[in-house]
C-alpha cells in the first residue's frame, strides 16, 4: 500500500499555505473568512496540562488579590503571557478520598474515585473535563483527541490509573499519555492515505466481530466493546475524511530516549508543544493534555543540576529550595506553550490564547503534606472572553486557610465551552455552581 | 481507621496476615468454588507481538509498535481484564499491523509454514488463509458466515487492487488481498481479546471453559503467546477434559523454551524488576550506576530464578533462601565479587554477608531504595505486598510524610530517623508492618553494596514484626518468610494474578488450599504448581461472564 500519495499531497497542499505561523488556511474558512467552509464556529481549542508534586505556596501565591495582582516567584516565567493567565488559590478539592497525591487528580473531573482499594490505587471516578469538552466540540475533527507526555518518569510506588493519566473518558477507560513525539505525529499526522475503500470494508468486518460478540458478554465488557466500536467508527470517520492539508510539519526526530541517562525533558516538553500548536491551529484536532511529569513521580530535573527525583525531594525538609527551582522550572516549561500560542495568529488576527483555554494543576498543593487545601489552578488563555481578560488572581481564602471548591472552576471552564452546562464532575467532589469572579464579557 | 490502629497492635487495614492456620484438606471433588467471572480479556503488548510473531514471523513482529500496556495492581493481565481500548490505540493497531503485513509478505517464509499456498497464489487459497491462519489468531475455527466474510475480504481487495493496476499483474493484486484478508484477522476482536465465557455445566450448575477458551488461558498463561497448532488440536479431540489431559498438555508447554521467558516476564513484573531502568539513583554518591548496571541487575535476579526452577526445579521457597548469585562484570563488585570470566557467572556466596534471596539480590535492593539513601519502609512494603500478598494502606491525609532530618552535628542512621513512625500512632499500624523489615536490611546501601555501618554510624539491624517474627538479617527474615505458610500461598495468588487476570477472590479459596497442599507435596516446584492451576477447576471454569 506505499503508493506514496502523501508525499504527493504534501506537494499540492504547499500551494494551500497561508504562510508559515498561520496554519489555519484560508481554503479551511468560509468565503467571509469568518466561520469555517461548512458554516460551523472556528474553533476554540481546549488543552488542560499537569505537572505533579504541587508547588511551595508561599512562594507560588501572589501576594495581591483582583486584577493589579503581580506574578510570584514561580509564576515568574509567565511574565511574556501574564495578561492571560487567571490564577485560583485558596480552593478546596472536595475529593472524598485520601490516598495521597491521586485525590489531587480530581481537580481535573470533579469526582472521588469509585475503584479504590486502600492502597496506593485508584481508578478516574468519572470523565475527566478534556473530554467532556471533547464529547461536545471534537466530532468533526480527525482527531478526537490527543493526550501526550514530557518526562518519563513515573511514581515508582503506585498503582491503578490516576497517576500515570491525567485524560479519562471513565473509571475503565484511561487516555494514557504518550511519550514519544514520533509516534504523537503519527496519529496526528502520520494517516494511511491509501486504499481508503477496502480499509473501510475491513473495519466493517471487525465492526461485525465486536457486535456479534457483543452479545454473549455482561455489563462491563460490553462497554468495553462499546468504546472498542466507538474507535472503529472513528478510524472509520478519519480514514475517510478529506486529506489534510496541514502537511508541514515533518516527523520529528525527538524520541524522548534518555541521553547518558538524563530525560531530554526541554526538548520533549518543545517538540510535544509545537506538535499540540500546529495541531490544533490546523482542526486536525481540538482538545489536547498535556502530562508534564507524572503524579509523585521521580523526574531529576538536571538541567537544573539536581541528582534526586522531584517527589523525593518535596518530602526532604531541606530540599524545599530543590523543590522551589523545580516548580519554577515547570513553569519555564508551561511557559513555552504559552507563547507558542500567543505567537499563533489565525487569519483573522487572532492569537491561540484569545481563542483557547489552557487548564493548569497538579496532584496537591504542597507535595511533603500531599494535602488537597489550597490547591492551586491556574488558567491561560480566555476562549472568546468567555473567561476573565487580562487575567486577575482570584483567592478563595487568605492563607492558611481554605474554603470553596476547586470543581467551580472547572464549571466555568466547561461553560466556556458548553454554555448550557449546569453541573460538572459528582458526588460530593463536583460543582453546580461557577466561579462567577472568572467570567468573561462574553460569557 | 489508621489512628484506632495502635491500639488493637495493628489497624484494620494493617497486620492482616494472610496464614490462615491448620488449613483441613479437601479433596478437589469436595471443593466449594466461586469461580471468578468469565469475559474479556484484551492481550497485552507483548502477547500480541509473541502472537503475531508466530503467525507472520519474527521480522513482522519486529515492527510493531505498541504503546505500553498499563497495569493494575501492579499487573499488565488485570489492567487487560478491565481496561477499555481507545481511539488512538484502534487506530494504531490498523497502522501498525499494517506494516507488520506488509513485512510478513516481503519475507513469506513463517506464514508459508501454515498455508503454503501464499507462495504460489490461487483464488482458493484466501479460502486456506482464513481457516488455517484464522483458527490460530482467532484460537478457535471459523464458523461458515465468517470463513466466508474474510475470505471475501481477500477476494475484494484482490479485485480492488486489480482495478487499481494497470496490467494483469496477478500476484501483486493477490498479496493486496492477502493483507487485507490478514488485517481482518488481526484487528477483530477475536484475535485482540481473550473470550472466556465457557459453557453451562448441568453437574455444577457453573460455567467450564470450552476446550479452545482453555487452550488459550494456558498458552498465554504458561508462553504469554496464542496455543500453537497442536495444543488446539488437543483442544479439539477433547483431551483437555481431564485433570491428566489438561497435565499432559501443560508439561508439554512447560518444556518449551517460550515457558522461561514467560516466566521471566511473570516475575519481572511480580517483583518490579523491569523498572530499573527506570530508576535514577543520586550519581554523586553512586557514580557507577547507570542503565547497563540497572539493567544487569534486573537480568542478575532474572537469572537467578531461572536457575531455581527451570535447572534445577528446587523448592521455591529458596527464593527467601538462598545464597546464590548471578553476577556479571558490572553487578560483581556490588556482591563483592571480581568480574567473571564468562558473561554471567552463579556464585554461591559465603554468609559473611548475610544475603538470602530476593532480600539479597542487588536488583531487589536498588529498586526499593531512594536515590541517595535505603528505604526500609519501601522495601518491607515489597515484602508485605509481592512476598506476603497483604495490603498496606497509604498514609493517613494531612500528615508530613518527609523523612526527620538530622540536627546539626548529630547524623543519625535511617533506624534512628524512621523510629518517629513508631512513635506516632497515625503512622504506627502500618508503619510497625514494614520499616522493621528494611531495618533488617540496612546492612545493604541504595544499590545493594553490603555495608557494616551507615557512613561510620554503627547499623542495629534487629527488629520484629508480629506477623513474622524477630530478626536481624536478611538471611534471618529469609529463614522465617521460608517457612510461612502465607508466603507459598502468596505464589499461588501470584499466579492467580498474572495469568487470570484478577485479585483472587473469596469463591477461589479453597482451590487455592488445594493447590497449597499439592505444591508443598511436589517439593514447591514452581513448575509443577503452573502445571497443577491449569486442573484447578478456578483455572478451568469461569461464573458468569461480566
Amino acid at each position: 500500500m506505499k503508493l506514496g500519495r502523501r508525499a504527493v499531497l504534501r506537494g499540492m497542499a504547499a500551494g494551500g499555505l497561508v504562510s508559515v505561523g498561520l496554519p489555519l488556511l484560508e481554503i479551511m474558512l468560509s468565503s467571509n473568512g469568518t466561520a469555517l467552509a461548512d458554516g460551523s464556529a472556528l474553533p476554540s481549542p481546549f488543552i488542560s496540562w499537569f505537572f505533579g508534586n504541587g508547588v511551595r505556596l508561599s512562594r507560588f501565591e501572589p501576594a495581591k488579590v483582583g486584577a493589579n495582582w503581580d506574578l510570584s516567584e514561580e509564576l515568574a516565567p509567565l511574565a511574556n503571557v501574564k495578561d492571560y493567565i487567571t490564577v485560583c488559590t485558596g480552593l478546596k478539592n472536595r475529593c472524598n478520598n485520601q490516598i495521597t497525591h491521586h485525590e489531587g487528580m480530581t481537580v481535573f473531573n470533579g469526582y472521588s474515585f469509585t475503584d479504590w482499594n486502600g492502597g496506593l490505587y485508584s481508578k478516574a471516578g468519572g470523565p475527566t473535563i478534556d473530554q467532556v469538552i471533547a464529547d461536545k466540540i471534537a466530532d468533526k475533527t480527525s482527531v478526537k483527541s490527543i493526550q501526550v507526555g514530557v518526562s518519563k518518569r513515573r511514581s515508582i510506588m503506585d498503582s491503578g490509573t490516576t497517576m500515570f493519566a491525567m485524560s479519562h473518558r471513565g473509571p475503565n477507560e484511561p487516555l494514557f499519555p504518550e511519550f514519544n513525539p514520533q509516534n504523537v505525529w503519527q496519529t496526528l499526522f502520520g494517516l494511511r492515505l491509501d486504499a481508503r475503500e477496502m480499509r473501510v470494508s475491513v473495519l466493517d468486518s471487525v465492526n461485525q466481530d465486536l457486535t456479534r460478540l457483543k452479545t454473549r458478554l455482561g455489563t462491563a465488557d460490553r462497554q468495553r466493546l462499546d468504546a472498542h466500536l466507538t474507535g472503529v467508527a472513528e478510524l472509520q470517520a478519519k480514514i475517510n475524511s478529506p486529506a489534510s492539508a496541514c502537511t508541514s510539519f515533518d516527523k520529528p526526530t525527538e524520541t524522548n530516549a534518555d541521553i547518558a541517562g538524563n530525560e531530554p525533558i526541554v526538548n520533549v516538553n518543545k517538540v510535544q508543544s509545537d506538535l499540540l500548536v500546529y495541531a490544533l491551529s490546523c482542526d486536525i484536532t481540538r482538545v489536547a493534555s498535556l502530562f508534564f511529569i507524572g503524579g509523585a513521580a521521580e523526574t531529576t530535573y538536571s538541567d537544573l543540576g539536581q541528582t534526586t527525583g522531584h517527589h523525593y525531594n518535596t518530602h526532604q525538609a531541606s530540599m524545599q529550595a530543590q523543590v522551589h527551582d523545580g516548580v519554577v522550572y515547570q513553569m519555564t516549561r508551561l511557559a513555552y506553550l504559552l507563547e507558542k500560542m500567543k505567537a499563533t495568529v489565525d487569519p483573522l488576527g487572532l492569537n491561540m490564547l484569545e481563542t483557547s483555554l489552557v487548564y493548569i494543576s497538579t496532584d496537591c498543593s504542597e507535595g511533603f503534606t500531599h494535602s488537597i487545601d489550597r490547591q492551586p489552578i491556574i488558567l491561560a488563555g480566555h476562549r472568546r472572553n468567555k473567561l476573565i481578560y487580562p487575567g486577575i488572581h482570584y483567592q478563595a481564602v487568605p492563607m492558611p486557610d481554605t474554603a470553596g471548591n476547586t470543581s467551580d472552576v472547572l464549571l466555568s471552564v466547561l461553560q466556556a465551552y458548553d454554555p448550557s452546562a449546569t453541573s460538572v464532575g459528582g458526588d460530593s467532589a463536583g460543582s453546580t455552581t461557577p466561579l462567577t469572579a472568572i467570567k468573561g464579557s462574553a460569557a | 481507621m489508621l489512628a484506632s490502629g495502635l491500639v488493637s497492635g495493628l489497624g484494620s487495614g494493617c497486620g492482616h496476615d494472610g496464614d490462615g492456620g491448620i488449613k483441613p484438606y479437601l479433596p478437589p471433588t469436595d471443593l466449594l468454588v466461586e469461580p471468578a467471572p468469565g469475559g474479556l480479556r484484551r492481550l497485552t503488548g507483548s502477547q500480541i507481538v509473541n502472537s503475531v510473531s508466530d503467525l507472520l514471523g519474527p521480522a513482522a513482529a519486529s515492527k510493531l509498535a505498541l504503546p505500553d500496556t498499563p497495569q493494575l495492581h501492579g499487573f499488565e493481565s488485570i489492567a487487560a481484564t478491565e481496561l477499555t481500548t481507545s481511539a488512538n490505540e484502534v487506530a494504531n493497531f490498523e497502522d501498525t499491523f499494517t506494516t507488520a503485513i506488509e513485512e510478513a509478505l516481503a519475507d513469506r517464509a513463517t506464514l508459508a509454514r501454515q498455508v503454503p499456498c501464499v507462495l504460489a497464489p490461487t483464488d482458493a487459497c484466501f479460502d486456506e488463509v482464513a481457516a488455517k491462519v484464522g483458527r490460530l489468531a482467532w484460537r478457535r475455527p471459523l464458523e461458515p458466515d465468517e470463513l466466508a466474510r474474510i475470505a471475501g475480504i481477500g477476494r475484494s481487495g484482490e479485485a480492488w487492487a486489480s482495478r487499481d493496476l494497470l496490467g494483469p499483474r496477478r500476484a501483486r493484486a493477490f498479496d493486496q488481498g492477502l493483507e487485507f484478508e490478514l488485517l481482518a484477522l488481526l484487528q477483530s476482536p477475536d484475535f485482540l481479546y481473550m473470550v472466556e465465557v465457557g459453557e453451562p455445566d448441568a453437574k455444577t450448575g457453573q460455567r467450564n471453559l470450552t476446550g479452545y477458551e482453555l487452550a488459550t488461558r494456558m498458552s498465554f498463561f504458561l508462553l504469554h503467546r496464542a496455543p500453537d497448532a497442536e495444543l488446539l488440536d488437543a483442544a479439539a479431540n477433547g483431551e483437555l477434559a481431564t485433570d491428566d489431559g489438561i497435565r499432559a498438555a501443560a508439561n508439554r508447554l512447560l518444556d518449551k523454551p517460550e515457558a522461561q521467558t514467560a516466566l521471566d516476564r511473570f516475575y519481572d513484573e511480580l517483583y518490579y524488576l523491569r523498572d530499573l531502568p527506570n530508576v535514577q539513583k543520586d550519581p554523586t554518591l553512586f557514580p557507577e550506576y547507570d542503565g547497563k548496571m540497572a539493567a544487569s541487575m534486573e537480568q542478575g535476579t532474572l537469572q537467578f530464578i531461572r536457575d531455581l526452577v527451570w535447572t534445577r526445579n528446587a523448592d521455591a521457597r529458596e527464593l527467601f533462601t538462598s545464597r546464590d548469585v548471578f553476577v556479571d562484570a558490572t553487578t560483581a563488585p556490588l556482591y563483592g565479587q571480581s568480574a567473571p570470566s564468562e558473561p554471567w557467572a552463579k556464585v554461591t556466596l559465603g554468609e559473611d554477608q548475610k544475603r538470602a534471596g530476593i532480600f539479597g539480590q542487588v536488583g531487589f535492593l536498588a529498586r526499593f531504595a531512594h536515590p541517595g539513601l535505603t528505604s526500609p519502609t519501601r522495601r518491607g512494603r515489597f515484602v508485605e505486598e509481592r512476598l506476603l500478598c497483604n495490603e498496606i494502606p497509604p498514609p493517613p491525609p494531612g500528615q508530613n510524610t518527609a523523612i526527620p532530618e538530622e540536627p546539626p552535628g548529630q547524623p543519625m542512621t535511617m533506624k534512628q530517623k524512621l523510629v518517629q513512625h513508631e512513635t506516632d500512632p497515625k503512622c504506627a499500624s502500618c508503619h510497625l508492618q514494614m520499616d522493621p523489615i528494611g531495618f533488617a536490611l540496612e546492612n545493604y546501601d541504595g544499590i545493594g553494596r553490603f555495608r557494616a555501618d551507615d557512613r561510620g554510624l554503627p547499623l542495629d539491624t534487629t527488629a520484629m514484626v508480629g506477623s513474622i517474627g524477630s530478626f536481624s538479617s536478611a538471611a534471618e527474615l529469609g529463614a522465617l518468610v521460608h517457612d510461612k505458610p502465607a508466603a507459598t500461598t502468596c505464589m499461588i495468588k501470584s499466579f492467580i494474578r498474572g495469568s487470570m487476570g484478577h485479585l483472587e477472590t473469596k469463591g477461589e479459596a479453597q482451590a487455592v488450599q488445594v493447590l497449597d497442599q499439592a505444591f508443598a507435596q511436589s517439593g514447591y516446584s514452581l513448575k509443577s504448581l503452573m502445571a497443577e492451576l491449569c486442573t484447578s477447576p478456578i483455572f478451568r471454569r469461569v461464573g458468569d461472564p461480566k
